[in-house]
């Protein structure tokens, strides 16, 4: 049935590299923020230093839900892939006894 | 203004503006010690160290790039190869949402950079010409005060200096006065790019990440209108309002509307949703408005839930009728009524709600007409309890309607008279003005040319530019943040001068 096909492996993979985008995600941010959470003195009148300070954490804030994000997907594709992994292997238990009933 | 906004630059301008109203021959070496002792310091601000910063804000940017693709190719090819049915297709729509929100880190980030070196530049340029003066204002004092290396006071020269010594003055104010004009350009700059970081106000309000993230990527789509510019579905504001407004409600109807939200048929409708629920609606309002849009398409929802089609310049109307003013006192209303339909989808349905059930395209004007000119009526009687309706709206009564809408807004306006002589006052009213509409709050102006004439409503920004809803006209029309501080705004706005402005607390 095309609508509910699943593999469940290549899931768990995807998720995996969701984790692992996540992680690259986290690093960049890492790195922009040591480089720039201090920065705001130098824009110089109160007011941009202000603006600078806003506009920091609100990117800070964004990248962080892109991770969030990210690691939600990661997560809900490995439970995804797990599930399918129970489910099939409950189906094979099940066809096997099927089988050796028939014996 | 508020002189913390600026430092100690506002009171060195007031001292210098005073030195040079009194400078003559006699107080001459007297003001050029003041004035010395005044311009010691530059300018503040650290051009290297912006560069640095602007550096890093690109290096960011190349990097999440690969990122963002990477992200892209999950939910565009990997994730359907390997998954199909209903959840899949959930998780790829979160997939592709989140691709876009990341995917548009890079110009956010590109935009930080390129107004980090523009103030960097700007900062440089004021340090240059400080120490010029600061150095002409030495040697004024040296010739003044020594005749052939002997400490002795010139009496020949002191007419000259005099003038010298008001040019340097002259120019130390330009400098100070540009400083200021520089960060506020740089403050709007910075703003523009702190409002494009949706998903973060929508899980700062309360939203489920993945949430938030699918509702930031939802923009207003309309054929044929504009570019793309400034047309989110939800503003800054909205996404974090949303989800406090749903965390504000008694715990049954937060299911409530929470269950109506996850029968949305589209992100499209959810975000309308959301919207009304950003407006403070009741649970109640929510449940009829949900029934209402349930199952609508995306050009239903956005043709009936606003007044304007957000994405650019553009003539607005809606079933035929032009979204205008009907005579020449009503510019402020027709701008209150506009600024409160962008809040609240339930405000803007009232105008065209059951139209398309009418037999013919002429009734549909009609209709709308008569709804939209019957509020104008409502409001501007509203809003000129005393002063005579014929010399239309003021300022304050512009303000005082605003605030009767803040369970919807979220926020209060103060009007803030501009006087457009002063540079330093219409840099700080431009500054203002995008701050606010970064985050998502319309802000009326009131504009003219010798007298205050003509309201029209900012209502979007984006770089060097302001979408301004021209009621005169019924059009949103493009005008660069130039020719708002310039006072040149006729092309756009019919009036040049920027003379008040509607402005939220922030």
């Amino acid at each position: 049935m095309a609508g509910y096909r699943v593999h469940a492996e290549s899931v768990v993979s995807v998720g995996a590299d969701a984790c692992a985008l996540a992680d690259t995600l986290r690093g960049i941010r890492r790195n922009w923020d040591a480089a720039t959470r201090d920065g705001s003195n130098a824009c110089g009148l109160p007011v941009a230093c202000a603006a600078y300070r806003a506009m920091h954490d609100a990117w800070f804030d964004e990248v962080g839900a892109h991770i969030r994000v990210l690691e939600e997907i990661c997560e809900a594709l490995d439970a995804a892939g797990a599930t399918y992994d129970t489910v099939e292997g409950a189906e094979a238990e099940r066809f096997a006894a099927g089988a050796g009933d028939g014996q | 203004m508020a002189s913390d906004n600026y430092g100690q630059l506002t009171t060195i301008l007031q001292r210098l503006g005073d030195a040079l109203s009194l400078l003559n021959p006699i107080t001459l070496v007297q003001t050029v010690i003041s004035v010395l002792r005044e311009i010691s310091t530059p300018p503040p601000g650290d051009p290297g160290e912006l560069r640095n910063l602007a550096a890093a804000f690109r290096s960011a940017a190349g990097q999440v790039e690969p990122v963002a693709e990477d992200i892209r190719a999950l939910g565009s090819r990997r994730l359907p190869e390997v998954w199909h049915g209903m959840a899949a297709t959930s998780a790829t729509q979160v997939v592709t949402a989140t691709a876009a929100v990341v995917g548009a880190t890079p110009d956010a980030f590109r935009q930080a950079g390129a107004a980090l070196d523009a103030l960097a530049e700007q900062i440089q340029d004021q340090h240059r010409r400080h120490g010029e003066l600061h150095q002409a204002l030495y040697d004024a004092y040296q010739d003044a005060t020594h005749v052939g290396g002997l400490p002795i006071p010139d009496p020949f020269a002191l007419d000259d200096l005099v003038a010298a010594v008001a040019n340097v003055i002259r120019g130390c104010i330009d400098v100070y006065t540009e400083a200021i004009t520089s960060a506020d350009t740089a403050t709007g700059a910075f703003a523009d790019v702190a409002g494009k970081a949706r998903a973060a106000a929508g899980v700062a309000g309360g939203l489920g990440a993945a949430d938030a993230v699918v509702l930031a990527g939802e923009r207003v789509g309309i054929a044929g209108v504009g570019d793309a510019y400034d047309d989110a579905a939800l503003t800054t504001a909205q996404m974090a309002r949303a989800g406090e407004m749903l965390d504000a409600m008694p715990a049954a109807e937060r299911a409530r509307v929470r269950e109506l939200l996850g029968q949305a048929g589209s992100t499209t409708e959810r975000a309308y949703l959301l919207k009304a629920v950003a407006a403070g609606h009741s649970g109640a309002e929510l449940e009829r408005f949900a029934r209402t849009i349930r199952g609508r398409p995306p050009e239903w929802l956005h043709s009936h839930l606003t007044l304007l089609d957000r994405g650019g310049a553009a003539q607005q109307d809606r079933f035929g009728a032009e979204v205008d003013q009907y005579d020449d006192y009503t510019c402020g209303t027709t701008s209150l009524i506009v600024s409160r339909a962008e809040s609240d989808p339930l405000y803007a349905l009232r105008f065209t709600e059951g139209l398309e059930e009418m037999p013919d395209d002429d009734e549909r004007r009609d209709e709308f007409n008569r709804r939209f000119s019957a509020e104008q009526d409502r409001v501007h009687d509203a809003t000129n309890v005393v002063w005579p309706e014929q010399l239309g709206t003021t300022p304050s009564g512009m303000a005082d309607w605003m605030n009767q809408q803040s369970e919807s807004t979220g926020v209060h306006y103060d009007d803030r008279l501009v006087d457009d002589t002063n540079q330093r006052e219409v840099s700080g009213a431009l500054r203002d003005v995008v701050t606010a509409v970064n985050q998502g709050h319309p802000v009326p102006l009131l504009v003219g040319g010798a007298v205050p004439q003509h309201y029209v409503t900012v209502v979007g920004h984006d770089g060097d530019d302001l979408l301004i809803f021209e009621p005169s006209s019924g059009s949103t029309v493009r005008v660069p943040t130039s020719d708002f501080a310039n006072g040149q705004m006729g092309q756009h706005a019919g009036f040049n001068h920027v003379q008040a402005v509607i402005l939220p607390d922030q």
